[in-house]
């Protein structure tokens, strides 16, 4: 306490001040992870779309193809 | 009158061990296998960073799994050829007692491999087993258990397989991974000389592991022949 | 005429045009209920005072992991189910909800590394939840190879039957290693948050993402199985036309 008074008498206290620091800055990750999902979520269900449309053209072909053979 | 499960099961085994030591090839080829493979993991570390006896159990448990999955390969490999797996079907003992017998000499196979193995990683790490010998055999023997009942099935389905050697591997090797942990932590705990009680709870590990899945896959075992 | 039935399936076969759409009203709502989320979490939920904005990644992480559970307990069950009553729409159920388990599986595996890198100060930890989804990653994947080197059909529905069971067998055992693990060798980390006692407003931004991922994670499976169905149907075509010759 003493010390630092005579620090402060003799004009010298050199204080540190911080400034008041907000959170720190992680949004990169937030930002790759938020769009990853979504690309991933997406990118599943296009998938399956495009699986689903081949076998429905498949099956178009060969249900027709089947038919013409019967008649 | 249909044999009982154990005595079945010791006709088949005794069937299996049979064909294997008419020729011997392939016990001395995984035993090959085993030992080089120990000795390349000597040459894969820094040894004066790390101690032979950290790493002693590590490497015995790897090599373990690895020659383990060699040994498996060929359990399923025997009936192949011929078809010979519908004239086992046909005969008359249980679905479960063919699945033991394999698994009794895959088992018998497995620790003889093992037998060898421990001794070596001795000699070439400069290790002073002698009286941790027998209770690593022990050890290595319920490890075994664990290994031979899962990938006794799992060999079964790959058989039928396009994929099969890629496929043992790779289904059997996550179910390894508890039976691999708790021998290689009760082997640590057994070089460094501690009190065997530390052990106890991987131990415990290994035998719930080994009740377990010998039961679930004798079970599972007929679910996976042709109906 | 087309069934009211969870895959669209009716007694009758269908034409291509009457099966059941892929992606229905049920998807619609999934995607809404996720756009909301999304929304939500990214603009109208504050930015946690210690950990910053990467803390936003939970809100799309937990609810994944359940998802994914939810998926791989529904593989469990019917792949019981399926070696109990041989019916072959469990083992349809089965193939889809394990295909949809590694999308959220994957989904959480690699959001987990980029919250853990900000947070703990580490990209991986060998804790009991991501060691467990690692190990489930494997066995799932595992499983979906097995489905697709087996190509009799029957022999392919009990094998993956087996596999599944012996899975969901093997999970305690990795839970029990992997708890020994951690009380032997506790990790040190870098940062530890307590766990946050969260505010009404990220609580309902937790909620609503939690909703509409398990909304996604039924249509996903529905669509999936209905996908199932139509291949199904396209491959008994196929081997009966074959006979025909």
């Amino acid at each position: 306490m003493r010390y630092a008074n005579s620090r402060a008498r003799a004009g010298r206290v050199t204080e540190m001040v911080l400034p008041p620091s907000g959170p720190p800055d992680t949004s990169a990750y937030y930002h790759v992870a938020y769009a990853w999902a979504a690309v991933l979520y997406a990118g599943y269900a296009i998938l399956l779309w495009s699986r689903s449309r081949r076998v429905r053209e498949r099956l178009r072909v060969t249900g027709g193809g089947q038919s013409d053979r019967d008649a | 009158m249909r044999p009982g499960l154990l005595a079945s099961a010791l006709v088949v085994a005794r069937k299996d061990l049979a064909i294997e030591f008419r020729t011997r090839t392939a016990f001395l080829a995984v035993l090959m296998f085993a030992i080089l493979g120990v000795a390349i993991f000597y040459f894969a570390w820094d040894v004066t960073a790390v101690a032979a006896i950290d790493l002693a159990p590590g490497v015995l448990w790897v090599i373990f799994t690895f020659s383990g999955l060699l040994s498996l390969q060929r359990s399923f490999g025997v009936e192949l050829a011929d078809r010979a797996m519908d004239a086992l079907l046909l005969s008359p003992i249980d679905r479960e007692a063919i699945f033991l017998g394999k698994a009794l000499a895959n088992l018998i196979f497995v620790s003889g491999i093992q037998l060898l193995t421990i001794p070596s990683v001795g000699l070439l790490y400069n290790l002073p087993l002698g009286h941790a010998l027998p209770i690593l055999f022990a050890i290595a023997l319920l490890a075994a258990v664990g290994l031979v009942a899962v990938g006794t099935l799992f060999s079964a389905m790959a058989a039928n397989t396009r994929l099969a050697e890629l496929l043992l591997p790779m289904l059997s090797l996550p179910f390894f991974v508890p039976v691999v942990y708790g021998a290689a932590q009760a082997t640590s705990t057994l070089l460094a000389a501690r009190p065997m009680a530390e052990a106890w709870p991987f131990l415990k590990l290994l035998i719930a592991f080994d009740l377990v899945f010998l039961t679930a896959c004798t079970l599972a075992f007929p679910y996976t022949l042709e109906e | 005429m087309t069934s009211a039935s969870f895959g669209g399936e009716a007694s009758a076969p269908l034409s291509v045009s009457q099966r059941a759409p892929l992606f229905d009203w049920l998807f619609v709502v999934a995607v809404i209920g996720m756009a909301m989320a999304y929304v939500r979490a990214i603009f109208f939920t504050p930015i946690e005072a210690l950990q910053g904005a990467a803390q936003k990644i939970y809100y799309l992480h937990v609810p994944a992991a359940l998802s994914a559970y939810i998926s791989l307990g529904v593989v469990a069950l019917t792949s019981i189910v399926y070696l109990w009553l041989g019916d072959e729409r469990a083992d349809r159920l089965a193939e889809s909800a394990g295909e949809v388990g590694l999308l959220f599986l994957t989904a959480v595996l690699t959001t987990g590394p980029l919250w853990g890198k900000p947070i703990w100060g580490t990209w991986w930890t060998w804790d009991a939840r991501l060691t467990l989804t690692l190990f489930l990653w494997f066995l799932t994947a595992g499983y979906l190879v097995l489905r697709g080197a087996v190509e009799d059909r029957a022999m392919r529905a009990r094998y993956s039957a087996v596999l599944g069971i012996l899975a969901a067998l093997l999970i305690p055992f990795i839970h029990l290693s992997v708890y020994l693990f951690n009380t032997l060798h506790p990790m040190p980390i870098v940062l530890k948050p307590e766990k946050p006692s969260m505010p009404t407003e990220m609580l309902v931004t937790f909620l609503g993402f939690f909703a509409a991922c398990t909304v996604l994670c039924i249509a996903l499976i529905r669509a999936r199985y209905r996908y199932g169905v139509e291949r199904d149907a396209l491959r008994e075509l196929e081997s009966a036309g074959g006979e025909g010759y």
